[in-house]
């Protein structure tokens, strides 16, 4: 496996078990099999990406991931720790964070306040202190609207602090959604189509921001389907179809795959 | 600087008011009807951090202030008392015991509520309220059923607050209590994580906050106020019974809640004080403007009171002073000035 990664990657990839591993990942809704067998392994570092067709389970595989779903067989783990069934909130917490498809900001809260919010899961003062104003809550809240304004700041957004989230252009909802998720400080970030909708240029800015972040230690899990992007910023990918994995490997692998041309492309014949 | 003088002339009001009030005509019931309101404005405050915050429609709120009257005249007189006994552990003992009552049903309702939103979750708490009226009216061995129960005056050092204007100092300092603890927590990250939820469970959960766990205190906070105005509610009438804690009372709670402006303080106080005071100055209304026997404003009374309410709706649907964000939104504004909540 190791021959076909690149230089690059290889100096990446550490000796050590991967952050992130699938092992037989099953999601069924009823009669439905959205995510089947899934095995996946994302290392500390690396930028993988998950492309497929429409419907093909990426954004199940991501709830999955993430604590939303349970699987309905196989286990996740997430730095050699199980944490299939465990909540949301416990794997945010674990160190792992994540966007939307579509787009689930705070709307009616303010840009800064979006990204407090998920500060506060590192940073925060108890009820009572927040009730009755001990000095714990005022040092949080300094804190915290630091921690809001430098993450405001790495995506761009800090001259729009006080505007109301669901105010904001679309490019630039998209980059609040990134600076709360990383707000959680997370050592894994899942991307859930981060580019849609975007311009080329915002297109181009968010390549360099993933980049970015990557170079801050933060593991980037991504779902994209411009092929563009995906190519010229993966370490790895994987291609899914009808809820399981056809192909893995570097860019080039995939381009020059022929399973992946045919899912993307339908049956030649 | 500004903002603690604003809060300081507010206090130094509420500490005169009676005073004032001594000097004009019909007082005791002007003092009745501050009293009142201020009883109102608890509830509002209340009922705002789990409808307003965390956007949990509550419509079994007011068993928390009938919970809370009732562990109050429980404590103070023991089950089923028929008449008031002076002695007793006393009402500054119902105050904490009112508290738990209400926090412990808060806890209890939300439990099997959280799996719950929207209209699922206002039938069930609907359905809670209904139970705990009907257990206050058919436990006679606990509340003397439909008969209700007597409940004494507090005593302060020797001397029984019989008075309306003692009594105001009681719900004055509950009322600011509870204004300064929602105040507080509105501004902090249990406050946003409130808001959090309200705008998007999912994502919430996803950014580590614990989507049960808010909840509940935001119904557990929520309640423990209720309880507090109940436990003052029982001794300030000296007499409580199961049709005080109706639905309808929840239902205009709410309305206070949605007129002042859902999420913020300052606009639900004005709806609780609007609507607590909008039907008594009706009723003296034809006094006021010596129309006394020309015309009987009775059979319009509450005509003229819903009809105010659905204009104001109409007029500011987002409510009088609405959270500063929401305010913006429904308004499409920008303006750098109008933003309540810059960091640090």
């Amino acid at each position: 496996m190791s021959a076909e990664q690149s230089a690059v990657t290889e100096a990446r990839l550490p000796k050590a078990a991967p952050q992130l591993l699938l092992e037989k990942v099953t999601m069924r809704f009823g009669g439905l099999t959205a995510v089947g067998a899934l095995d996946l392994g994302v290392y500390p570092g690396q930028i993988f990406s998950l492309i497929g067709p429409n419907g093909a389970g990426k954004t199940t595989a991501f709830n999955v991931m993430t604590g939303v779903y349970v699987p309905t067989e196989g286990a996740v783990s997430f730095k050699g720790k199980p944490i299939s069934g465990k909540k949301p909130w416990d794997i945010a917490k674990l160190g792992m964070a994540r966007t939307f498809q579509n787009i689930r900001l705070f709307g009616g809260a303010s840009v800064w306040e979006n990204v407090a919010i998920a500060a506060a899961l590192r940073i925060h003062a108890s009820y009572l202190e927040a009730m009755f104003r001990l000095p714990r809550h005022y040092g949080a809240e300094k804190d915290l609207a630091r921690a809001a304004l430098d993450g405001l700041d790495f995506v761009g957004l800090a001259d729009r602090r006080n505007d109301l989230a669901r105010n904001l252009p679309y490019g630039q909802q998209r980059r609040l959604e990134i600076a709360r998720a990383l707000a959680t400080r997370p050592e894994l970030l899942l991307l859930d189509e981060p580019a849609a909708g975007m311009n080329p240029q915002e297109t181009e800015d968010l390549m360099a921001l993933i980049n970015r972040i990557r170079d801050r230690g933060v593991t980037v899990v991504l779902i994209e389907h411009d092929m563009s992007l995906v190519m010229r910023i993966s370490d790895r990918i994987a291609c899914m179809n009808f809820g399981s994995k056809i192909a893995e490997g570097t860019p080039a692998e995939i381009q020059a795959n022929p399973g992946v041309i045919q899912a993307y492309l339908g049956e030649g014949d | 600087m500004h903002k603690a003088l604003r809060i300081g002339l507010v206090i130094v009001a509420m500490l005169l008011a009676p005073l004032v009030v001594r000097y004009l005509p019909q007082n005791q019931y002007l003092m009745d009807v501050i009293i009142t309101t201020l009883i109102y404005v608890t509830l509002a405050i209340g009922l705002n951090v789990t409808v307003g915050l965390a956007g949990l429609l509550d419509l079994g709120y007011i068993a928390f202030y009938g919970l809370g009257a009732y562990a109050a005249a429980i404590v103070m007189h023991g089950g089923a008392a028929q008449a008031a006994t002076a002695g007793g552990p006393g009402f500054w003992l119902a105050i904490p015991v009112a508290l738990a009552v209400a926090c412990i049903a808060g806890l209890l309702i939300g439990l099997p509520t959280l799996r719950l939103r929207g209209d699922y979750l206002a039938i069930v708490t609907l359905a809670f309220g209904q139970i705990a009226k009907l257990s206050e009216n058919n436990w006679d061995w606990l509340t003397n059923g439909p008969q209700g129960m007597e409940v004494a005056k507090p005593v302060l050092l020797g001397h029984e607050l019989r008075s309306p204007y003692l009594l105001y100092y009681v719900i004055a300092a509950i009322a600011l209590l509870t204004w300064a603890c929602v105040r507080n927590l509105n501004n902090s990250s249990v406050g946003r994580a409130w808001v959090a939820i309200r705008e998007d469970e999912i994502a919430a959960g996803a950014m580590g906050i614990n989507v049960p766990k808010m909840k509940l205190l935001a119904f557990m906070t929520g309640a423990a106020f209720a309880g507090l105005a109940g436990a003052f509610f029982a001794t300030k009438s000296g007499f409580i019974s199961p049709p005080s804690f109706d639905f309808i009372e929840t239902v205009i709670i709410l309305a206070m809640v949605v007129l002042g402006g859902m999420g913020s303080l300052p606009g639900v106080i004005l709806g609780g004080v609007i609507l607590a005071v909008l039907p008594e100055l009706l009723r003296s209304l034809p006094g006021i403007l010596n129309l006394e026997g020309t015309f009987d404003i009775t059979p319009y009374r509450m005509l003229i009171y819903g009809g105010a309410m659905v204009l104001i709706m109409f007029w500011r649907p987002e409510g009088l002073l609405p959270e500063a964000h929401r305010r913006r939104e429904l308004h499409g504004a920008t303006a750098e000035s109008e933003t309540g909540t810059a960091p640090g």
